[in-house]
């Protein structure tokens, strides 16, 4: 086994420049659709403030924490102006009295503007709506905080210990209590949060690694043109070591590609990969397992390095549409597409990353697409040795 | 005493039968000769020894024992030198010596001891730190028979090693395998080169569309065709009539055209030239030279089948 990976890694040396790139361009490519464009990749909501009250300000503040949206703030005929003619997909209007009805208890409304009924509406309303919640939790401490001080009767200056206070608790919010945000959405099963801080970044190093996965899985495919793969047979190793061998480099130099991605997001850019990136390294894992069983299978297919080449990009490509790598999976509504994606392995990572990342679920979130993959993985993977070994003779 | 034996191995491909049942064996030491033309089923029968492809039918004993279901005693002691260069083109001699070393267990100090005498065989020193793809053919055909070299097998199987090479290669060729040979080495070694088997090999198959047609040594094998003379005979042009009437002769046992050279293998002692003249001058062909020779292992091919190694 330990000989297979030798030939490899020697011919890699050969290669060096191929592998370099290899390594390097992913990385910067699963981030750098992310940074063009907008800044921080951030959506912009344009926002009227009609209530003008530290309550409001305070909700701004706190919607402009959130990872995916930045509130501008502007005249309300501005904001209903860019809704109509497209330049945004929603705006938001706080009304008159806004504050006034936080405070009293009542039903407060926000009104959101927007001509289209797109998927990122529900997604920027569970921003809302957490937002919303952590921001009254804050300010109910404050009240009841104020309400303190006024019962034990001391003589303060009311108005400005209240803006000193809403301060210090901003700044010791996120230290004291960060997960408050999530848990609210978790609640809220009918909605699912986009986040393209991890969907492309983590769409794109799955899709990128499908060509890894498959193209190094197809260098047998070398070793049968070039007739080594007879000297192995032939040699003392077994089928299996010979196999292993193959199998081994190709997860190495997958594996390798796709922790480059994620430590390099993780260390120099700052991207939040989730609270234990075991947990998404053991999804890669799998997911390598299962797309090296797809590329056995189509290794056993074609006879050449060269159709492998032009088979791979199709497969990639349609299985990155089809789980969710581009976009999220969510926003597929066709019961034909959705159907066929429960067939890509694609979308069991993206699901397992998600519900690791976004929603906090720990180990949980592997058990089953984890199983799923594997599943996918050994069915492929004994098709494939099956139709390779039947070639042979 | 018998190392290696085929018994009635047969190899059935989808639409066409490979190997048709053939027996032979291999005895400790000597060198083997398979002899036959393209298409006779020389690979075929190889790579059922060295476990490549399975025999539809038929066995293989090492040392009386089955390899067809345990081929690791046999995998140990075999060097295989393929008819097609296998060897990785990127890599260098050396980096391709030791990689192939690896497979056989060789290693660190071992291996480059192995690595440096096996380029010393094959008389590659020099250029060992050049990639495969800058070699010449054949270069490339020595670090081929070098690679099955390193773990000093027992039993050596070479498929056609001087295909397509310059003469001084080839000679060099040759005279490893001697060399290998006078060692111990078992080789069994094939070719449709007549003169290579001639001049290595203790004893010969004749391989022809899957069988074996005749098997000795040299000199068994040319005594098939003692009763026997061969007119080789250049003439201005071909023409098919002509041919087909020299094959009519009755004491003519089989006719070749080659290289604007006709050769004829007809009975002993019959007055063949008299015929040949009269024909020649029916179907108006023109007689440049004409030769009478004693028969060469290739005309027992010849006698055998009716054509020639080479056509
Ligand atoms: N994989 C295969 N599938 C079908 N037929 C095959 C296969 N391999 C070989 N054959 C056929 O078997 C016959 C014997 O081929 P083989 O390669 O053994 O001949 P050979 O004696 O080695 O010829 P050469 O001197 O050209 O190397 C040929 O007719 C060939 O077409
Ligand atoms: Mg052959």
């Amino acid at each position: 086994m330990g000989t297979v990976i030798y030939g490899r890694i020697l011919q890699m040396k050969k290669n060096y420049k191929t592998y370099l790139m290899m390594f390097i361009l992913p990385i910067i490519f699963s981030y750098v659709f992310l940074y063009s464009g907008t800044d921080n990749s951030k959506i912009k909501i344009p926002v009227a403030d009609q209530d003008e009250t530290v309550l409001t300000k305070q909700f701004i503040y706190e919607m402009n924490q959130s990872e995916s949206y930045k509130m501008v703030i502007m005249e309300n005929n501005e904001v209903l102006r860019l809704v109509e003619e497209g330049s945004v997909q929603l705006g938001i209007i706080l009304p008159k009295g806004f504050a006034n009805q936080v405070a009293n208890g009542e039903e407060t409304t926000i009104q959101l503007v927007t001509i289209k009924d797109t998927s990122d509406i529900i997604s920027f309303q569970s921003v809302l709506a957490s937002t919303f919640q952590k921001m009254i939790g804050k300010y109910q401490i404050t009240n009841t905080a104020l309400l303190a001080f006024q019962q034990i009767g001391e003589d303060i200056n009311m108005s400005s210990l209240e803006q000193r206070f809403s301060q210090l608790l901003n700044e010791k919010w996120e230290h004291a209590m960060p997960m408050e945000v999530v848990s609210t959405i978790l609640d809220e099963k009918t909605s699912f949060e986009y986040d393209p801080r991890l969907q492309t970044p983590f769409g794109f190093m799955l899709f990128f690694s499908m060509y890894t996965v498959i193209y190094s899985i197809g260098e047998m495919l070398n070793d049968r043109k070039y007739g080594i793969w007879d000297r192995l047979i032939h040699s003392p190793l077994s089928k299996l070591q010979i196999y292993m061998g193959n199998f081994v480099y190709s997860f190495m130099v997958s594996f390798i590609q796709i922790a480059l991605i994620i430590l390099t997001g993780r260390f120099l850019l700052g991207f939040n990969f989730g609270d234990n990136i075991w947990i998404v390294f053991s999804i890669i894992a799998l997911y390598i397992f299962a797309i090296m069983a797809l590329g056995m299978l189509l290794v056993s297919f074609v006879k050449t390095t060269q159709q492998l080449q032009a088979i791979v990009p199709i497969i990639a490509v349609s299985n990155a549409m089809l789980g969710g790598a581009y976009w999220p999976i969510e926003i597929v509504t066709s019961k034909i597409l959705l159907t066929i994606s429960k067939f890509v392995p694609i979308t069991y990572a993206m699901k397992a990353v998600k519900d690791a990342v976004l929603y906090h679920q720990g180990w949980d979130a592997l058990v089953l697409p984890g199983s799923t993959l594997l599943f996918i993985g050994i069915i492929l993977m004994g098709l494939g040795m099956y139709w390779i070994e039947r070639k042979v003779a | 005493m018998k190392i290696l034996e085929a018994i009635e191995l047969k190899k059935i491909y989808k639409k066409n039968v490979a190997v048709k049942g053939i027996s032979f064996h291999l005895n400790q030491g000597e060198i083997l000769g398979f002899l036959g033309p393209n298409g006779a089923g020389k690979t075929t029968t190889i790579s059922m020894i060295a476990s490549l492809i399975p025999p539809t039918k038929g066995d293989i004993l090492l040392n009386g024992k089955t390899i067809l279901t345990n081929p690791k005693p046999l995998r140990k002691i075999l060097g295989v030198v393929p008819q097609e260069i296998a060897l990785y083109p990127e890599l260098t001699a050396l980096e391709n010596l030791r990689f192939f070393g690896k497979i056989y267990g060789l290693k660190g100090n071992k291996l480059e001891k192995r690595v440096e005498k096996v380029l010393e065989i094959v008389g590659l020193e020099e250029r060992a730190k050049e990639k495969i793809e800058h070699y010449s053919g054949g270069m490339k055909r020595r670090i081929n028979i070098g690679a099955a070299l390193l773990h000093q097998p027992e039993i050596l199987i070479m498929d056609e090693p001087t295909v397509g090479i310059d003469p001084q290669s080839r000679n060099h060729i040759l005279d490893t395998v001697k060399k290998l040979a006078e060692n111990g080495m078992t080789i069994l070694y094939t070719s449709h080169y007549m003169e290579e088997v001639e001049y290595l090999c203790d004893r010969i198959y004749i391989m022809d569309a899957g069988a074996i047609i005749a098997e000795g040594t040299k000199n068994e094998l040319k005594a098939i065709v003692s009763k026997n003379d061969r007119i080789v005979m250049k003439i201005d042009r071909y023409d098919k009539e002509f041919d087909s009437a020299l094959k009519s002769i009755p004491e003519v046992e089989g006719v070749t055209f080659n290289n604007e050279m006709f050769t004829i293998i007809y009975k002993k002692g019959s007055n063949l030239l008299g015929n040949i003249f009269r024909l020649a001058e029916e179907y108006q062909i023109n007689i440049l030279s004409i030769d009478v020779k004693t028969p060469s292992l290739e005309d027992v091919f010849l006698q055998l089948t009716g054509r020639g190694l080479r056509d």
